[in-house]
């Protein structure tokens, strides 16, 4: 992990915003502000100044607290916009 | 891993998460259920939901307590089997730690009240706890009787249980009765190893008194028991003989007539020349031993 933050950060990339994505399982988000949507199907949310979308079956937000949020269910996408 | 209190609220998800996080109350295992709102928080933040959510237009209830909350609460409503069972474990750990009846076994059943004697003096009895019993003094105690061949004390639950084997030739032949005297006289000594005597040294006593009574004292109880033991009675014989001459020979020929075959504490006799011959007069004291259970 520590090479990952290493090779990021030079790139100039923010590991606050970072997604995580275990296909199947769930998917780990940091510095969310805000659930905008959410339904098992669809979870719609705000990060920074961009909304994230996962889209995905059986999705419930396993754990949300202070900007970190992991979502468990089988998700199938993930947009920016 | 954190007890987690389920609630179900009727609200937007989106504005509900909202509140909780401007709250700093995270959340867990968020989902919808028709219109309700349905999620998991810490015990110790269930207060602080429900104040958030506290306005009359939040319809908010605890869907599942924490196995915690639960088990607390089941306490308290099963208070009163609780405190049954808390009293039902002290009484049974009392009664297992102190001993409230004791049992004397086996074929030497009728040395009870003696076996019960001798534990008590060592510290056995009922109420009291069975490690006040010195054991091995009291087996050995038990076992020194002279008809006892085994002795096993075991606590069984709250009843103090002594095996007691006798050798069965003894107790085939144990007599039940009291030791009865079969003479008269002073006694002289008495030993009474079971049972009660009934006679001091020094007492004077007739054919048929009892010697040793066949039971014990046991507290303020009189308990049956045999009755083993001897007396040594002192007797006085007296007879006359009549012999041809005051000779040696005729003088022992005299205190044989008497059939004294016990120990001779004192004899004397007196002559009296008469027609034909002499009267010897004798009078022998002789010690008498009676025993009764004794091999």
């Amino acid at each position: 992990m520590k090479l990952l933050e290493q090779i990021l950060n030079e790139m100039g990339a923010d590991t606050l915003k970072s997604i995580t994505l275990v296909p199947g399982t769930c998917c780990y988000l940091r510095s969310v502000k805000s659930v905008v949507d959410f339904s098992a199907e669809r979870i719609v949310l705000a990060v920074g100044k961009k909304r994230v979308t996962l889209e995905g079956s059986d999705m419930l937000l396993g754990e949300f607290f202070e900007g970190d949020l992991l979502v468990n269910g089988d998700i199938k996408g993930i947009k920016i916009d | 891993m954190t007890e987690l209190t389920r609630i179900s609220i009727v609200s937007t998800a989106e504005s509900a998460i909202k509140k909780l996080q401007k709250a700093q109350i995270p959340v867990y295992n968020c989902k919808k259920e028709g219109a309700n709102f349905i999620f998991c928080v810490k015990d110790k933040d269930i207060k602080k939901v429900f104040a958030i959510f506290a306005k009359p237009c939040y319809n908010i209830c605890i869907e599942s307590a924490s196995r915690k909350n639960r088990f607390l609460k089941n306490l308290v409503l099963r208070a009163g089997l609780i405190v049954g069972a808390i009293i039902f474990v002290v009484v049974a750990f009392i009664s297992d730690y102190y001993v409230l009846k004791i049992e004397v076994n086996g074929s030497g059943g009728y040395l009870e009240s003696i076996v019960r004697e001798i534990v008590t003096e060592e510290g056995a009895g009922e109420w009291k706890p069975f490690s006040a019993l010195d054991k091995p003094v009291a087996c050995g105690r038990i076992l020194s009787l002279p008809q006892v061949t085994f002795c096993n004390i075991q606590k069984r639950g709250s009843v103090l249980v002594i095996d007691v084997e006798v050798d069965e030739a003894y107790t085939e032949s144990a007599a039940r009765e009291p030791l009865v005297s079969d003479v008269s006289g002073t006694v002289k000594n008495i030993v009474a190893i079971c049972g009660t005597a009934a006679v001091i040294p020094g007492d004077t006593v007739s054919r048929g008194d009892v010697l040793i009574y066949a039971d014990m004292q046991v507290g303020e109880n009189r308990v049956e028991s045999i009755a083993v033991g001897y007396a040594e009675i002192e007797c006085l014989r007296t007879g006359e003989y009549l012999a041809p001459d005051d000779s040696e020979e005729s003088i022992k020929e005299a205190y044989a007539s008497l059939f004294i075959e016990e120990e001779i504490i004192s004899a004397s006799h007196k002559l009296s020349h008469v027609d034909g011959g002499v009267r010897i007069e004798l009078s022998v004291t002789y010690l008498h031993r009676i025993s009764i259970n004794l091999t």
